[in-house]
């Protein structure tokens, strides 16, 4: 039972004890791979091929386009699985298991390795999780602009990942942040940003600020048409570094307030303090 | 003992939360090498003062010196369900690589005297409460720290490892580790070289 040596060697060992957790996380597994067969395999059985009107947003007004059924029920619902499923796994990364990495850092963890080692496990995920949605949705519907849809199914999942981060920092009930990821997803990815609702909806301004709004019209304009759709691009890249930032100061806030009588006392040369043993 | 050579010190310390005040004045030193108590009824700020001490929550007034590297056994339960038992202690190895000087004899003799080598690979979510108890109090003591502190760490303990505990502490101590413990049991009072006793807030030595 040798220990790690170099400083990278802890970020490395925060990284690797983070895909431990989830990997033994059996709920976390079985969402995972339920969650996307569940609705889009019922979204699969039960959409038709008729064609129907959505608007799409872009830096120069609006732009109608006329789609078919199934194939803006599968890219919607793979946002809205893509941003429940990343929310869902921030929250276990920032929640669970805080108060012991807490007591690491009491005992000679740099919160600096902590935090590296945990923020790039969750872009790890977001990105596994944005691969994956993005393959589903090419097996079934021709993408206009795969690259571009895999980054704003990224940058969804950033976004609602930070926001589940967020919710597990301020509450330490599971079951609260639960229900509190769960119902933004189901409101703002899982409904508001329907664009068979939205198209429809009499005022929509409301609609058009929410955290889903502009990484899900990027995955739809990219998805759908071959245009650059760089107001979506901006606002969410804009909303995830917002939220990314916002996760980031209350874990460094946190990691922070924990005593640092360790690392004070290591100015004493190890070597010193064992001399100092009768 | 003097100011110089106590591995721990804490003077006219005084604590609350909010407006409530729950400790005034409390001073209290720890020397290497020692084993002292820390008693006092329930809710008197036995925690509060050794957070305090520890530097896990502010301190309204006094000042608080320690010079040795610290182990620490909380009392509630804060280790890491998912990982196993030597992920953790390789983990809790790791990052006190820079801080700690220990000998893999001194660890590799600790997992055979307390019986952890049989549930190394053993999720810690899946331990019995005695052991994962266990596995609490060798993580304050795997780095070997020249002060340990500990929160009512023979909670769930059998006899045998309650008498293993005291036997540990003491090679501790007679390599000049000091000790101060947070205990309920007559046991251990018997034990503690010098004891301190919480009292409305007020902190006796006996």
């Amino acid at each position: 039972m040798k220990p790690h040596k170099s400083g990278m060697a802890l970020i490395f060992a925060v990284y690797r004890l983070s895909v431990r957790e989830l990997l033994r996380n059996r709920l976390g597994l079985a969402l995972l791979v339920l969650l996307p067969v569940i609705f889009i395999g019922i979204g699969l059985a039960t959409a038709g091929k008729s064609s129907i009107p959505i608007k799409l947003y872009f830096s120069d007004g609006i732009e109608q386009v006329l789609l078919s059924q199934h194939d803006i029920m599968l890219v919607f619902i793979s946002s809205s699985v893509n941003g429940f499923l990343t929310a869902y796994f921030a929250l276990l990364l920032f929640q669970q298991d805080f108060g012991y990495y807490r007591y690491c850092v009491f005992a000679g963890l740099p919160p600096t390795a902590f935090i590296c080692g945990r923020f790039a496990f969750f872009i790890t995920i977001a990105a596994l999780l944005a691969a994956m949605t993005t393959l589903i949705n090419a097996h079934y519907v021709p993408l206009a602009q795969p690259w571009l849809v895999f980054t704003g199914f990224l940058v969804l999942g950033i976004v609602y990942g930070s926001f589940g981060g967020i919710i597990g920092s301020f509450s330490r009930d599971f079951l609260v942040s639960f229900l509190g990821i769960f119902l933004l997803a189901d409101v703002d990815a899982c409904w508001l940003q329907n664009p068979v609702y939205y198209s429809a909806s009499q005022e929509n301004e409301f609609i058009r600020w929410l955290p889903g709004h502009f990484p899900i019209q990027m995955v739809l304009s990219s998805a759908f048409t071959e245009r650059a759709n760089e107001k979506a691009f901006s606002f969410s890249a804009l909303y995830a570094v917002l939220f990314f930032g916002i996760l980031f100061l209350l874990v460094r806030f946190q990691m922070g307030r924990v005593s640092r009588i360790n690392q004070a006392v290591s100015q004493t040369p190890p070597a010193e303090q064992n001399a100092r043993r009768p | 003992m003097t100011a110089q050579n106590a591995c721990c010190r804490c003077e006219s310390v005084t604590m609350g939360y909010g407006r409530k005040m729950i400790l005034s004045s409390c001073t209290l030193t720890v020397a290497p090498g020692e084993v002292v108590g820390l008693v006092g009824e329930n809710g008197t700020g036995k925690t509060t003062l050794i957070k305090g001490l520890l530097g896990f929550l502010p301190l309204r007034a006094g000042s608080v010196t320690v010079t040795a590297p610290v182990g620490f056994c909380p009392q509630e339960n804060f280790l890491n369900r998912s990982l196993t038992v030597a992920e953790h202690l390789r983990f809790i190895a790791t990052i006190g690589h820079h801080r700690f000087v220990t000998e893999p004899a001194y660890r590799e003799r600790l997992l055979e005297e307390t019986r952890l080598s049989n549930f190394l690979n053993r999720q810690i979510g899946e331990l019995s409460g005695g052991t994962y108890q266990k596995v609490k109090f060798v993580t304050a003591i795997w780095n070997r720290p020249a002060l340990v502190v500990l929160d009512e760490p023979c909670d769930g303990f059998d006899w045998q490892m309650y008498l293993l505990f005291w036997q540990l502490l003491g090679n501790l101590t007679a390599q000049g580790t000091g000790v101060l413990m947070i205990s309920h049991l007559i046991h251990d009072w018997e034990r503690f070289q010098r004891i301190y006793t919480l009292k409305e807030g007020a902190l006796e030595a006996a």
